[in-house]
């Protein structure tokens, strides 16, 4: 502790400004700035008081006190700030009692590292996150009660080329065609690299980046992967960096899943291993795909609980326009070697003990890292827990299925409200260990019910115009 | 082998996996089997075979763990029991799988550690961790294995609620005192002044597994180093580590709650209390209890607070209280939680705290002593205090002792803050296993168990809490007159009866009748006092017996009377006439045998009447009668003493007089209900009345009844005129014997049955001959008071028996020897032809057997109780000898020659080894053999089997055989090898100590003499040795059986707290402690082990008296009961008001008292209590 303690110290003395970072309950950065002056011992050990009330899905107005802690080690040297700035990540409390606060959704990411162990099946869980993003060029939407409206553009967007007032030299990308031409095709690689170069020096590995599938600017970096608290954190900073760098470039990245009609979603793809005493417990030479029993079942609970799981990795309304067939979209609650329809995906690029791994397709960028891995993680124990076989793979191309085949797969749900409905019935392996409390939980579900679900189905849809106006 | 039904067939990979687990050579002796038999009895075998396979795989070196663990294989029920009852608790052994040895020790699971015990090993942890977050963590496991400690012995059956509740609230404060004491910034103790108050379930030292743990702290003076200790404090204890966390720390009790500073000033504190806290704050602090730090200025500050308490206003409370009370519910109503909530719900936890708590502060002004933080013991201290009446406490405190254990199995599953109880048919079959439930209905017996303690529990709060309001009386709809005549249809002496005024009368109120109005009525007093009624209404088949009967039933004599019924009309009328239902009328003059009556005692006749006159036309005679009977039997004085003289009686058949009727003429003495008796009788035989005249001088009277046969003739054959005759003699006779029975209101109700069976058979003129005699008849009456059971037993299969029985008294004064028994049987069975018929003469002669004990007993023929149950035995053990005997040469003769294998003992054990049967006791058997070869194991157990079908049970439960009580159970062989019952038995066996202990009561039947005399000295070794007694494993398992076996808010005879199992294992206790030393204590025989253990001078005189007297109420009142309820299931004392337990008053000798017998009653339960409290108190 002490020796992070010092690190911070280190850092400070190089900026003006200390950023103090938490995430909301819907998993969007907030911040509150001291001067670096004020960084001191009374700071770091009592921690910096805020109002509460006005933060997302936390307390209501009368008891908004609330307490950020640092965790030091932390600390980075903000890459996009003009004025020297530490960012440290902090955890949230009681400003009395001092106990952690319930809906902090890093204690819950704490707490669920804390029962991993607990359940001596392992003690290390990696995860490894693929969020993907556009890059646009302009944005802008507006709605009121006599208006709906959005419009995006891009300059590689497909849209485009056959526009008349500008001109053009063939840079748009057609639907699904955007991976992975070299430039020109690519437009996108110089930001990608400098959004690559600052996402390092905020501490962060990277593996490589590309342009993705879809026209109009959709793009991949993918971090290393890393245990799970640390992970959602990196997630946290990649956002943060991601959009921040678009922005300083005068361009704009979102993480929103399903932004174009008619082209692929973004998703964000975990891939997950369970590790004890440095080894990885989810290979085995024998297995299919050389999968061991426990990596099997973890995939049995992951697919078992997916409905209700997914209401924390995939939550929001968007998430539902990516989650359809086609497109390359997970919605089979199946497992598969190769197939990409397969909500489980057993990835075949390496066969070494160490790159054995799971990768969960369903899961988007809009969700809250904290909540998604932690849901993951505790899903797939219940699976290992209670030996949950997950069948048989489908090693067929599961969109080519005939459709009657089809039908007896089962699929993820269609709809937030769904999904919520579902994690209301199915949370009991959440709460094991107290991870997730039913106050959180309960908490998520009318949030996520009373300002995301229910105001998307009282609004006229623009498209209802076309198909109804006349009716 | 099979897959066992239980096996979801996705984990049959998992069961294989763990089978092919097992060495070799436990595979080749069978331990596959065993182990899923193991895992099928548990709660949850799937959970349990899961965490079984996690556990294996998880061990370094498994083939270890399965040699030891079937060498003595207590330590695989412990582990059963602890992977199917609780996730959370087998998590812990699962992450140090290693340290199973530590849960074979039954003695160290179920110790009882202190506080002192925690604190050494707390303080040894401190020391052994200097760096915080290691010792956190550290502490973490120190106190996930003791919770898995505690926890196991509570699911294996070790330990009771109160051991468990008292280890959990040490361990909570200890694990305070030692969080408190590592983050004290300043010096210890706490010299300046911090102190920490468990509050609820933690200060009333009953805390749950689960729970949150209620904290105040509380200084002398403001303190920042202080408060620090106190963050710390908190922070340690709540602290999540990879070892998890130890408690959920819930500081909302301050002053202020959740906003106000967390450590608050003494002074600051009283202050306020008394200027700013809700009534509820000062409730909750009738649970505070310091429990860290500087405990004094805990105490100071407790004793400040009680005069806050005392002052408080008792209305104030009740109101307060029941609104907040109010408040949960609604709530929990809004989340759709309201039923099934054991801990806020209705009639739930909270509702006995809350009535504890109003209770305690309304009268704590006056009785300090009530201020007991925890409670039981506050409950028991309202009643000692009569606050609380002897039935409302026992409503709480069993309610209690029933729901909490409920919310610990409910939360020891997932460490989840679990309190409903599940809705889903599958879990709640679950959780009702793992709380010792058993069988098919295993969930809904527990379903109704909750329900009938949460209203019970419910009804004493709302009797605290709300005034009860009066039940609105509903008026009587009133009469709507119609009039219409019709008068033409009666015969030509109604006319000669009745002046025309009357009948003007009549037909007017005739005129009223409608389909809506069944009935009219009318009764003026006349100048002699007497009661002239008149009932006019439609004509229903058995509406005569009714009428009669409901006059008795209102305590009316019939002196005089004439009753008319419409004449059928001619085929052709029907057409024409407007209306061609039949009416009667009947007017009757009455005597009335009260001294006072209420006013609308006729207003209530007609609506009786009416009532069961549409009950008759809707088909439910049956019922009607039983609801008739029921009420006239309780209007018949009780008459005790020598059985009276019959009286004489004439009787004639008059065929001349009338054209269209016979009429017969009954001259006898005037008897209570005879007129009811006697038409209910006609009616069976089915014998149509039309016209009746009662005619009454002095106590003589004189019937006239115009009857046709059932064809609507006269009745002219013979036979049938002397049945009529015959009839009548006997109901007279019957009627007149009424008031001796027992149970009037089951003799009148058998006695119509009896006429009914008798009537349909052939020659029943001639087996009524016996019953003419006076003491026959007594008999039967008094038989047929007696018992349903007995009833059941003589109608359906006894009929035969019954006249030889009751006819010949003095085969029935009779007692048989065994010598005499075994003669007769084997003479019985010498005439059988085959092994078919042989088994038929045992059941028949065991049958007929019984019945003439039992009626011995009913006839007082018994000259002890005692007695009654040496008879019983007597008569088992010689069946029994003879039956395995039977069953050991059929199936020496199915397999052929196989030769006669070795030497076999068939023991009896419970009551039957005991030699103290009762009504309806079974039979617990246990067969042991000594194995020459492996075929012996074979051949036994097919004689077991066979034995099995031997013995039929006419009804379950009565001379049944039992052979639960064997090596492991249900899963066991049935014929236990010698071998097998050593490694069983031994005190270092798997036997539960309950199963150890049921071996007392061994006593050999039958079998090889030196074998026999092996197992009574196997039986004496094992049990008769020092440090034998378990108080805490007998406390489990008595708690156990009260919550399972106990109706909510009610007495149980053999189970409640006090009842007889109570009395027996205080007995077998005393044997088990001092029977090492002293040989004479080892008997079988609870009465005489009682004998014995005065003689040894371990009791007292008067305790032995006290004891034996409060045990054979017991006793007795449990064969009455099961003879009056006919099975042998349900021991529930009736409630104090009902005929039930009247009659239970009456049978035991008691007369009317009720009261009396009742306070007898609980006075022997509270004897047998406090005799066990302080006989056990050394032990």
């Amino acid at each position: 502790m002490s020796n992070a303690i010092d690190h911070l110290m280190s850092l400070a003395k190089s900026v003006r400004m200390v950023d103090l970072r938490f995430c909301d309950l819907p998993g969007v950065w907030q911040h509150l700035t001291i001067p670096v002056e004020r960084l001191g011992q009374d700071v770091i050990e009592n921690g910096l008081g805020f109002d509460g009330s006005s933060i997302r899905g936390f307390k209501e107005i009368h008891e908004s006190d609330m307490l950020l802690k640092l965790d030091v080690s932390t600390a980075f040297i903000d890459p996009i700030l003009e004025v020297p700035t530490l960012d440290v990540i902090c955890d949230v409390y009681d400003p009395i009692t001092l106990m952690p606060y319930g809906r902090d959704p890093r204690y819950v990411a704490r707490k669920a590292e804390a029962y991993l162990r607990q359940t001596g099946i392992a003690d290390v869980a990696n995860i490894g996150p693929e969020a993907e993003f556009f890059i646009f060029s302009d944005v802008r939407y507006g709605y009121d009660a006599n208006l709906a409206y959005h419009r995006i553009d891009s300059p590689e967007g497909w849209w485009n080329s056959a526009k008349e007032e500008s001109s053009h030299f063939g840079g748009q990308i057609p639907p699904k065609r955007g991976y992975s031409p070299v430039p020109p095709t690519d437009s996108l690689m110089d930001i990608r690299s400098k959004m690559v170069l600052a996402l390092m020096s905020a501490g962060l590995e990277i593996e490589l980046h590309h342009h993705e599938t879809a026209t109009a600017g959709q793009s991949e970096i993918v971090q290393r992967y890393e245990q799970l608290l640390g992970c959602a954190d990196s997630v946290m900073k990649f956002k943060y960096i991601i959009k921040s760098v678009a922005r300083q470039n005068n361009l704009t990245a979102t993480f929103m899943p399903k932004p174009l009609f008619g082209d692929n979603g973004s998703g964000m793809h975990v891939h997950q291993s369970l590790w004890k005493g440095g080894e990885n417990l989810f290979y085995d030479e024998a297995g299919y795909a050389q999968l061991s029993d426990v990596a099997r079942w973890y995939i049995g609970g992951l697919l078992k609980h997916s409905p209700a799981l997914l209401a924390f990795t995939s939550p929001t309304t968007n998430s539902y326009r990516r989650l359809v067939p086609g497109f390359e979209a997970p919605v089979i609650l199946a497992y598969s070697q190769r197939n990409r329809s397969a909500a489980c995906r057993i990835p075949i690029y390496s066969t070494s003990p160490a790159g054995k791994r799971v990768e969960f397709r369903p899961p988007d960028p809009s969700c809250n890292p904290y909540l998604a891995f932690s849901a993951m993680l505790m899903a797939g124990l219940d699976g290992i827990q209670n030996r949950i076989d997950p069948g048989e793979p489908m090693d067929k191309d599961l969109y080519g299925l005939p459709h009657e085949e089809l039908r007896d797969i089962p699929q993820v749900p269609g709809s937030l409200m769904a999904v919520l409905d579902a994690l209301e019935a199915d949370h009991d392996f959440l709460l094991k260990g107290d991870v997730f409390t039913e106050d959180l939980i309960s908490t998520w579900i009318s949030y996520k019910r009373e300002t995301e679900a229910v105001p998307i189905s009282l609004r006229p849809h623009p498209y209802e115009f076309m198909l109804y106006y006349d009716i | 082998m099979p897959a066992p039904v239980w096996l979801d067939p996705r984990l049959a990979s998992t069961l294989q996996h763990v089978l092919a687990g097992l060495p070799d050579d436990l595979q080749r002796a069978g331990w596959d089997e065993k182990l899923t038999g193991l895992l099928g009895q548990t709660a949850h075998p799937e959970r349990a075979l899961l965490n079984l396979a996690t556990f294996t795989d998880r061990l370094s070196d498994p083939a270890r763990f399965w040699h030891s663990a079937t060498a003595n294989s207590r330590i695989l029920r412990v582990l059963m029991s602890l992977f199917a009852g609780s996730q959370h608790l087998s998590q812990v052994l699962l992450r140090h799988p290693e340290r199973w040895p530590q849960l074979e020790n039954n003695t160290a699971l179920r110790h009882t550690r202190s506080l002192a015990d925690y604190r050494a090993e707390l303080d040894s942890l401190i020391a052994q961790y200097p760096e915080r977050s290691a010792l956190t963590t550290a502490m973490c496991a120190w106190q996930g294995w003791e919770m898995l400690r505690i926890g196991v012995g509570d699911l294996a059956g070790l330990t009771d609620l109160d051991t468990v509740v008292r280890q959990l609230s040490n361990l909570a404060e200890s694990l305070v005192q030692a969080c408190l004491q590592v983050c004290r910034q300043g010096p210890e103790p706490y010299p300046d002044g911090l102190t920490a108050l468990g509050m609820g379930k933690l200060g009333g030292q009953e805390l749950n597994y689960s729970s949150d743990i209620d904290l105040v702290f509380l200084a002398e003076r403001h303190s920042q180093t202080l408060l620090r200790s106190v963050e710390g404090t908190i922070a340690m204890l709540s602290a999540v580590t990879p070892e998890g966390f130890m408690y959920r720390v819930d500081m909302r009790l301050r002053p202020w709650g959740k906003s106000g500073p967390l450590l608050p000033t003494r002074a600051g504190y009283l202050r306020y209390l008394a200027r700013s806290a809700r009534l509820w704050e000062l409730q909750a602090l009738l649970k505070a209890r310091p429990i860290a730090g500087d405990l004094a200025l805990g105490e100071r500050f407790l004793a400040d607070v009680r005069p806050l308490m005392a002052a408080c206003d008792a209305m104030g409370i009740r109101d307060t209280v029941r609104e907040m009370k109010e408040r949960i519910e609604a709530d929990l109503a809004e989340r759709g939680k309201l039923w099934g909530e054991v801990k806020l719900g209705v009639g739930s936890i909270r509702d006995i705290e809350f009535v504890a708590q109003y209770l305690q502060l309304r009268h704590c002004d006056k009785l300090p002593m009530l201020l007991e933080r925890n409670t039981l013991s506050a409950l028991r201290q309202l009643h000692e205090h009569t606050i609380l009446s002897e039935h409302d406490y026992r409503i709480l405190s069993q309610g209690y002792t029933f729901l909490r254990p409920l919310e610990h199995y409910l939360q020891l599953m997932d460490y989840h803050q679990l309190h409903s109880v599940p809705q889903s048919a599958g879990e709640l079959d679950q959780l009702a296993r793992r709380l010792g439930f058993s069988g098919d209905t295993a969930g809904s017996v527990l379903l109704a168990h909750y329900q009938q303690h949460a209203n019970a529990i419910r009804q004493v709060f709302d009797e605290q809490f709300y005034d009860k309001s009066s039940p609105s009386s509903a008026d009587a709809e009133g009469l709507a007159p119609q009039v219409v005549r019709h008068l033409e249809r009666l015969s030509p002496s109604y006319r000669e009866t009745f002046t025309d005024a009357e009948i003007q009368h009549h037909a007017e109120l005739i005129g009223r009748l409608r389909p809506d109005n069944l009935v009219e009525i009318e009764a003026v007093t006349l100048p002699s006092g007497q009661i002239s009624l008149t009932v006019v209404g439609y004509d229903f088949p058995g509406e005569l017996p009714v009428i009669c009967g409901l006059i008795r039933a209102y305590e009316f004599n019939i002196e005089d009377g004439n009753i008319f019924t419409y004449e059928p009309l001619a085929e052709d009328e029907q057409h024409t006439s407007e209306d061609s239902t039949r009416k009667i009328v009947d007017v009757l003059t009455l005597t009335d045998t009260l001294l006072a009556r209420s006013e609308n005692t006729w207003q209530h006749y007609h609506d009786d009447l009416e009532y069961f006159i549409a009950e008759l036309q809707a088909g439910r005679s049956l019922a009607v009668h039983t609801e008739l009977a029921k009420r006239i039997a309780v209007t018949i004085p009780p008459t005790s003493g020598t059985v009276p003289h019959l009286q004489p009686i004439e009787t004639k058949v008059d065929n001349k007089t009338s054209a269209r009727y016979t009429m017969l003429h009954i001259e006898a003495a005037d008897t209570l209900g005879f007129l009811y008796e006697v038409t209910n009788a006609l009616a069976l035989m089915d014998f149509q009345i039309s016209m009746v005249t009662v005619d009454t001088t002095g106590r003589r009277a004189h019937d006239i009844f115009w009857l046709t046969d059932r064809d609507g003739a006269k009745v002219t054959a013979e036979n049938r005129q002397h049945e009529l005759t015959t009839a009548v003699i006997l109901v007279k006779h019957f009627t007149h014997l009424l008031p001796h029975s027992p149970n009037p209101e089951s003799a009148l109700l058998h006695f119509r049955e009896l006429l009914g069976e008798l009537m349909r058979r052939e020659n029943w003129m001639h087996e009524l001959a016996s019953l003419e005699r006076p003491e026959v008849l007594a008999r039967v009456a008094r038989l047929l008071g007696v018992s349903d059971f007995l009833w059941d037993d003589f109608l359906r299969l006894q009929y035969d028996s019954l006249f030889p029985l009751v006819s010949d008294i003095n085969e029935l004064r009779l007692v048989k020897n065994r010598e005499a028994l075994r003669s007769e049987l084997r003479s019985e069975l010498g005439q059988a032809q085959d092994d078919a018929a042989r088994i038929d003469a045992l059941n028949r002669f065991k049958d007929r057997e019984i019945f003439r004990i039992d009626l011995r007993h009913i006839h007082e023929l018994v000259p002890e109780f005692t007695h009654f149950a040496l008879e019983l035995t007597d008569l088992a053990d010689v069946v029994l000898v003879e039956a395995i005997e039977l069953a050991i040469a059929r199936v020496a003769a199915q397999l052929g020659d196989a030769p006669q294998p070795s030497r076999w003992c068939l023991s009896a054990l419970g009551k039957c080894g005991g030699r103290e049967m009762g009504y309806a006791s079974d039979i617990e058997l246990i067969f042991v053999y000594e194995a020459s070869d492996a075929l012996a194991g074979v051949f036994y157990q097919q004689v077991v089997t066979e034995l099995l079908n031997v013995i039929r049970s006419r009804q379950a439960g009565i001379f049944t055989i039992d052979l639960q009580l064997r090596p492991y159970g249900s899963a066991g062989s049935l014929a236990v090898s010698l071998e097998s019952f050593r490694t069983y038995y031994a005190p270092t066996g798997p036997a539960w100590p309950y199963e150890r202990q049921a071996l007392i009561k061994l006593r050999p039947l039958a079998g090889d003499e030196a074998l026999c005399s092996t197992l009574t000295a196997l039986r004496d070794e094992y049990l008769y040795q020092s440090g034998a007694v378990d108080l805490p494993a007998v406390r489990a398992m008595r708690e156990r059986q009260v919550r399972n076996l106990v109706q909510g808010g009610t007495i149980n005879i053999k189970f409640s707290p006090g009842g007889t199992v109570d009395a027996e294992y205080l007995v077998q206790i005393l044997q088990l402690a001092y029977g090492a030393s002293r040989p004479e204590l080892r008997r079988t025989n609870t009465f005489e082990a009682i004998d014995a253990l005065l003689s040894a001078g371990l009791i007292q005189t008067a305790q032995h008296n006290a004891l034996v007297d409060a045990y054979m109420l017991l006793r007795r009142t449990v064969d009455a009961l099961r003879m009056v309820r006919g099975n042998t299931f349900d021991l529930t004392v009736p409630e104090v008001h009902t005929d039930e337990f009247a009659y239970l008053a009456r049978r035991l000798g008691l007369g009317h008292d009720t009261a009396a017998y009742y306070a007898r009653l609980v006075e022997a339960i509270r004897t047998i209590l406090a005799l066990q409290n302080s006989l056990w108190a050394g032990l």
